[in-house]
């Protein structure tokens, strides 16, 4: 598959095989949504890793201004739309959910190696998502994720693919639901809980 | 480990007491030297003799205000109803021999805020631009260094201050270019420290000196040509130029190093009041350097703070080619509606600094991500010894 050239959103911070964490500096419209599949790629194995956002969090060294303007007075209009529309600092946990190796064959499974320091993050345009979700494997990785809300994000995930679904929506949903259905089988209470959320 | 204080008590007893000794007769000196610049003094002693050569890091006043001269800080009427205030900041990280692999990184980054002319985020975000980022390799620290060492951390941070001028002047080009008054603001001397240092200058100026001065005064002449209103906050300033003058003036013992010129218009100065502009008469300012590019910095004391804050006397350093009194009147009245804004530190001025600073977190990816390029690369470099241990604390 052809990796589209969606616009670089940030660098990796630090990493582990299951996780990473990337900063990044945008503009309030541009901020990941949880739940969204961002992609980045392990050069030396020429793998693309897959990842879902499952935390994101205002840099805090970066707050300074903020503080200062919510006490100060008199502050001008231009002030205040000035920190609004700054570049927030942001640092955002992505869970790894799956790679494509180098012969292009998509794994919905840990990847072989955590990506690197500063290796930039891309988001995934609806092709990919459409692609990466032709398989539901990683359900199992999500729902056995032990440092993410696992249920949020199995189910904010499934939403935000399912607006790339075109036409296609409801037989996704419905999908997803089926393959939740088989993976939680043993625990109604909590399936139950995630498919309130998809409605 | 921690320390026995108990070691240093009599030490710090010591220290105490002789401060408080010569706090008796510094503020007796200084009550002095202040009298000769206040309001009503005799301005002739100061009189500027053009057939006279300055005197090293001795203030001359010679730039239009006299010297026993005190006048009032700008107001809100001072400021111009549109224009774009940037500033700029920086931040390095130095060497460190211990690391498997030496480097360094200097990055200069601006800010802006656009006033007057509706909300205009983005174009706010334009002006500013992008950090400007200087890496240093181990071969580039070792090639560029001198007498066999690499480069220094005082040659880092020249660097860095040369970055945030040259990242300046482009960004007062920017505003210019999108019709808007530049007013640029950088934290301390508009000057990178190691210019200010005559000894840079002797009979054969170092070379490195010398390309800093010419980028620096480069960057100058840029504000200049943008229109720009140009000023170096320099919070808590350490210099003793305006003392030195009253000194030669007023006779008597020399003022002990402890004694800046802060200290002087603490006792001159009101709040919402200046003092009168000078020429701090750096070597760098002369003629065959910065005067000769009319790029000259000229340095005033100000108390911009309102009457109720902290007394605050801060140094403003101008170009001279922006140093008029409707000059001053605007930047000081820019700078108190900042510090208000910014609790007694200019706000963008701290908004720059948040966007330039680089933290120990940034070393340790910037680190990890060097380690992984040396393995692909086939490298194996390791950590001193002496590292390894530190690091198993």
């Amino acid at each position: 598959m052809t990796v589209s050239s969606q616009p670089l959103i940030g660098r990796v911070r630090h990493a582990r095989v299951p996780a990473f964490v990337f900063g990044t500096r945008l503009p309030e419209s541009a901020v990941p949504r949880f739940g969204s599949l961002v992609r980045t790629r392990l050069r030396a194995l020429d793998v693309t890793v897959y990842g879902l956002v499952y935390d994101i969090e205002v840099n805090a060294d970066d707050a300074g201004t903020t503080r200062l303007l919510s006490i100060a007075e008199d502050v001008l209009d231009e002030e205040l739309e000035w920190e609004r529309n700054r570049l927030i600092p942001l640092d955002v946990s992505v869970l790894c959910v799956g790679y494509r190796d180098a012969a292009g064959n998509l794994r919905q499974a840990l990847p072989p190696q955590p990506p690197i320091s500063l290796d930039a993050i891309h988001t995934c345009d609806a092709a990919e998502l459409q692609s990466f979700h032709s398989q539901l494997d990683y359900f199992r990785l999500v729902l056995d994720a032990r440092d993410a809300p696992a249920d949020e994000v199995i189910a904010a995930s499934i939403r935000y693919a399912a607006d790339a679904m075109e036409g296609d929506r409801r037989s996704f949903i419905l999908a997803c639901g089926r393959e939740l259905a088989r993976l939680l089988s043993g625990d109604s209470a909590r399936l139950e809980q995630i498919l309130r959320r998809l409605q | 480990m921690p320390i026995n204080a108990n070691l240093l008590r009599a030490r710090i007893e010591a220290a105490a007491a002789g401060a408080s000794r010569d706090l008796v007769s510094r503020d007796a000196l200084l009550d002095r030297l202040a009298a000769l610049i206040g309001p009503g003094a005799d301005p002739a002693p100061f009189a500027v003799d053009d057939n006279a050569a300055p005197i090293s890091a001795q203030a001359r006043f010679s730039a239009g205000e006299t010297a026993p001269s005190v006048f009032d800080c700008g107001v809100n009427s001072d400021i111009p109803p549109i224009f774009a205030l940037i500033a700029v900041d920086g931040s390095q990280i130095l060497p460190d021999r211990h690391k498997p692999m030496m480097w360094a990184l200097a990055r200069a980054a601006a800010v802006c805020i656009v006033y007057g002319n509706g909300s205009e985020p983005a174009l706010a975000r334009a002006l500013a631009g992008e950090p400007v980022l200087r890496f240093w390799s181990e071969e580039e620290l070792w090639t560029s260094g001198r007498d066999g060492e690499p480069l220094t951390a005082g040659d880092i941070n020249t660097e860095r201050d040369v970055l945030e001028r040259e990242l300046l002047a482009e960004r007062c080009e920017a505003a210019r270019g999108a019709g808007l008054l530049p007013i640029a603001l950088t934290d301390g001397s508009l000057l990178p420290f190691s210019l200010l240092n005559d000894r840079a200058w002797g009979n054969r100026p170092d070379p490195r000196a010398l390309d800093s001065f010419r980028r620096v005064s480069n960057a100058l002449t840029r504000m200049k040509d943008a229109g720009a209103l140009v000023a170096g906050y320099i919070e808590r300033p350490n210099s003793a130029a305006v003392i030195k003058a009253c000194a030669a003036v007023g006779g008597g013992r020399q003022p002990p190093p402890t004694a800046f010129d802060r200290h002087l218009y603490e006792r001159v100065l009101g709040p919402g009041q200046r003092g009168a502009l000078f020429d701090p008469v750096w070597r760098v300012n002369g003629p065959d350097l910065l005067g000769g590019d009319g790029n000259a910095i000229r340095a005033v004391y100000a108390r911009i703070e309102p009457a109720a804050a902290r007394p605050n006397t801060i140094r403003i350093e101008v170009p001279e080619w922006r140093c008029g009194p409707g000059d001053l009147a605007t930047l000081s009245a820019i700078l108190a509606r900042q510090t208000r804004l910014g609790a007694g530190y200019p706000f963008l001025l701290k908004a720059a600094h948040e966007e330039a600073v680089l933290t120990r977190r940034d070393q340790a990816e910037l680190d990890t991500a060097l380690l992984g390029a040396m393995q692909r690369h086939g490298l194996r470099f390791a950590a001193s010894l002496k590292q390894s241990a530190k690091e198993l604390e």
